[in-house]
């Protein structure tokens, strides 16, 4: 799992020698914590690279996420009656409505030539998630989460839920970059 | 002082042995990435210069990076050591 999380946020010429060090450094009995502390390291080092390299592309994607968040969260509410009013499948709507949000944002954030750098992304997405825009969206979660007897919802789940937000951009992103070498590809072959 | 454990492992520097010399000799637990991205600033810097070894089953098939110093990394480190000798005080140097 750390592995898969230093492919996925790490870059750069170097990691696969740093993958390649860990792998040995395993092998010749270093702990799971060491490896952990070292995988953290390296992503909290990459990304404080992405935001030196990258600061506009940065900047860029967490003005269009709080811009795009700030149009699309009034229509929380009515997604939000609309689930209430569908109770069997309440949940699965609010979900796909948490996710679906994120997901599509960092997708469209992925579409423009200059702005295909994931890794910026995910972070602009991050610093969006962290503002007051996003507030309709806790609701969803607090309306996921309330109890029958209303019981609030602790603070740490609504960061949890930024930070999977921002994990779900960044995905959208991804996808985005990953799809459009393929759709190229494919126009390239059937457009005369 | 990485570019200092290069001069000193040339040529069999490599992340891990630099890492393993600067807690050794200094007593600094360096993260691995950190080195990697030193030694990034210092390629960009043309101080240091890579070359590619074999790839072994232990790395998972993957294939180590060496460092060597380049003439500019060589005055560098050179002047880099003379400049902490001269800081040093004559109690250490006698």
């Amino acid at each position: 799992m750390a592995t898969a999380l230093l492919r996925c946020f790490v870059a750069g010429r170097y990691r696969d020698d740093l993958e390649g060090d860990l792998l040995e450094e395993w092998a010749a009995g270093r702990t799971a914590a060491w490896y952990w502390g070292q995988v953290m390291h390296a992503v909290c080092e990459h990304a404080g690279f992405v935001i030196r390299q990258q600061a506009m592309t940065c900047l860029a994607a967490a003005l269009f996420f709080c811009g795009a968040l700030w149009v699309i969260a009034p229509l929380t509410y009515p997604v939000m009656d609309w689930a209430r009013a569908t109770e069997p499948l309440r949940v699965m709507v609010l979900l796909g409505w948490l996710a679906g949000v994120p997901v599509i944002l960092g997708g469209m954030a992925g579409v423009p030539e200059r702005s295909r750098r994931v890794g910026a992304i995910l972070i602009g997405a991050a610093f969006a998630w962290l503002t007051p825009v996003t507030s309709p969206f806790n609701f969803v979660v607090c309306d996921l989460c309330a109890s029958p007897a209303g019981s609030g919802t602790p603070d740490a789940l609504l960061y949890l839920t930024s930070a999977a937000s921002a994990l779900l951009a960044g995905l959208g992103a991804w996808t985005v970059r990953k799809l459009r070498p393929a759709f190229h590809t494919h126009f390239q072959e059937n457009i005369p | 002082m990485v570019l200092l454990a290069v001069w000193r492992l040339k040529p069999e520097a490599h992340a891990l042995s630099i890492a393993r010399e600067i807690e050794e000799r200094c007593g600094y637990s360096l993260a691995l990435a950190g080195i990697y991205s030193t030694l990034e600033r210092l390629r960009e810097k043309r101080l240091i210069d890579s070359s590619r070894g074999e790839p072994t089953p232990i790395r998972g098939g993957r294939a180590r990076t060496y460092f060597d110093l380049t003439p500019a990394g060589h005055a560098e480190a050179q002047s880099t050591f003379n400049a902490l000798a001269r800081l040093a005080p004559r109690a250490v140097l006698s």
